[in-house]
């Protein structure tokens, strides 16, 4: 290996150790552009006219017949968004607050919702490497340390899931993943039988066994006592949703015209289901029954998987949590507040995360939601230290 | 952004690879945020320009070569998060020579760093690079030369460091 050569490999390398970029960065580049081009803005923005009645398009492929999208709901707009009550107050029950770090000033991260008082948090050493577990009780303020995680260098412990009164886990290197356990009253972990040959993706819990994505390979299951994972009929290639929901794997390459998950497989009964596609639509990303996307004018949408249903949103999601959730953020004059947004109901909460436009030298986060976050969303308060979890299955479950 | 749906569709779809490469310019992820914040601000004022005339990718990633040597200071006018990437690591264990050649970048002069980020990261040829940086082609292929020997430096130096301990 020359010098050179070696150069280009520590490039490359380094390139997928950048951060990944946060939603605030795009804020920023509309607020510099705002400056400039405040009345701009707000003339184009008065000129939107939404037509109100029923289109009939023409949709090519897998359905014979055109679909009527009927844009029956109304928009929900930024301003009726911005200024919205916390989440807390909006949506009571559902959400959870933790701190964000604990006496030592070790920070936390959260990790999942056990119950509806306990959420669990980690610390971690580097990058993905979580250090502990640790939960928080809503009810007695108390937070107590669950388990160690051991790892090793360039292991990523991750796929947290309650099961029952444990913990599970999985480990993973490049190539395969060992899976892991602990009391979740609190104890050691302790490493489970068997070796997994993949690295898993989007694990979840099926009755007894753990099921997970091993990269486009399919998806595969293995019970959550540790053995030999099996893969599961019908999942070959897939990539798993939500189970029993499965779709083809992402692939960034496909570009903007691709639509995510538009061809859905239930590994339980063998369905196929096919979204609804409007010609020129970008960005589609759809879930197990909702999609949403930016049609060829510029119209964010959000709708049924059939075509139904369909209001326009605030602004382009990266698709919709647990089906139905999105998190605009919302330029203010003095700060950038981030909220969660229910495009079934048009109820919206504020995150609080108050973020000063002049932040100066103190850094924040915003949340990036996706298709992929099913269960719950999670955010932290800077100014407060704290970090809230959304239990989204208990908002959807309550309406 | 939403007045500029195209313009807003490009940065969410790029930004990652645009921090990426503000990362191996810079060597410093909050270099690497500003970087790619404030040439997708310029890129969003010449937005109509570029998406009639110019590829958008190219025309960022030209500011942002530019914008890294210049005397440009960082503004931190938005304040970002650098925490760490919510996704798995592809391979976390660089080799020792690696984490060693990614150290000894960061005693490269910028325009020393950007031709050889440009070079041997971008794939560009001297030409292409003269381009991008606004420089003679001989200028690009003197820093090349200089930041190369340089490296051979450090990390020979590095190596016997090793070697005494």
């Amino acid at each position: 290996m020359t010098l050179e050569d070696d150069l280009r490999a520590t490039l490359a390398r380094a390139a997928t150790h950048a951060p990944v970029a946060p939603p605030g960065l795009l804020d920023g580049v509309a607020r510099r552009r705002r400056r400039r081009a405040r009345s701009r803005l707000l003339a184009s923005a008065a000129a939107v006219v939404l037509a109100a009645t029923g289109t009939v398009l023409a949709v090519r492929h897998e359905r014979p017949e055109p679909v009527v999208v009927t844009p029956s709901l109304p928009a929900i707009t930024q301003e009726q968004v911005a200024g919205s009550p916390p989440v807390e107050e909006v949506w009571p029950g559902a959400v959870q607050i933790a701190p964000a770090s604990l006496k030592n000033g070790k920070r936390l991260r959260p990790l999942l919702i056990a119950d509806d008082h306990t959420t669990l948090l980690t610390t971690w050493s580097s990058h993905e490497r979580a250090g502990a577990v640790y939960a928080y009780d809503q009810r007695t303020r108390e937070l107590r340390q669950v388990t160690l995680v051991p790892s090793r260098k360039g292991e990523i412990a991750d796929g947290f899931v309650v099961a029952g009164d444990r913990l599970v886990w999985h480990v993973k290197t490049d190539t395969s993943a060992t899976l892991w356990r602990a009391p979740l009253a609190g104890g050691t972990a302790e490493r489970l039988p068997g070796t997994l040959p993949h690295v898993p993706w989007a694990t979840d819990l099926v009755r007894d066994r753990l099921v997970y994505s091993a990269g486009d390979i399919g998806v595969f299951s293995v019970p959550v006592t540790g053995g030999p994972p099996a893969p599961v009929p019908g999942g070959e290639g897939l990539h798993l949703l939500e189970w029993p929901w499965a779709g083809d794997p992402f692939r960034p390459s496909d570009g903007e015209k691709d639509v995510r998950f538009r061809r859905l497989v239930n590994l339980e009964t063998g369905e196929v289901r096919h979204a609804a596609l409007t010609p020129g639509d970008r960005y589609v990303v759809c879930g197990v029954s909702t999609c949403s996307g930016l049609h060829a004018d510029g119209r964010p949408y959000a709708r049924a998987r059939d075509g139904s249903g369909e209001r326009q949103v605030p602004d382009l999601p990266q698709g919709l949590a647990a089906d139905r959730f999105m998190a605009p953020t919302v330029t203010g004059r003095d700060e950038v507040e981030q909220y969660v947004v229910d495009v079934v109901t048009g109820r919206s909460g504020s995150l609080e995360l108050n973020v000063p436009l002049d932040g100066g030298e103190r850094s924040f986060t915003t949340m990036g939601v996706t298709v992929d976050d099913r269960d719950m969303l999670s955010a932290h308060r800077t100014g407060d230290d704290t970090l809230v979890f959304i239990d989204l299955k208990r908002i959807t479950s309550g309406s | 952004m939403t007045s500029d749906p195209d313009f807003a569709a490009f940065a969410a779809e790029r930004a990652d690879a645009l921090l990426r490469y503000g990362y191996v310019l810079s060597g410093d992820p909050h270099d690497a945020a500003d970087l790619t914040q404030e040439a997708l601000a310029r890129l969003h004022r010449a937005w109509p320009r570029v998406r009639r005339k110019d590829d958008p990718e190219a025309y960022v990633r030209v500011v942002m070569a530019r914008l890294h040597i210049s005397v440009w200071r960082r503004r931190r006018r938005e304040s970002l998060s650098v925490d760490p990437p919510d996704r798995a690591w592809e391979d976390e264990r660089p080799s020792d020579r690696e984490q060693g050649l990614w150290r000894a970048l960061t005693v490269l002069p910028r325009k020393q760093r950007a031709v050889l980020v440009l070079r041997y990261y971008e794939d560009l040829t001297d030409a292409e690079i003269a381009r991008v940086l606004g420089i003679a082609r001989g200028t690009v292929r003197s820093h090349a030369s200089h930041g190369l020997a340089r490296l051979r430096t450090v990390i020979g130096d590095t190596a016997t460091d090793r070697s005494l301990r």
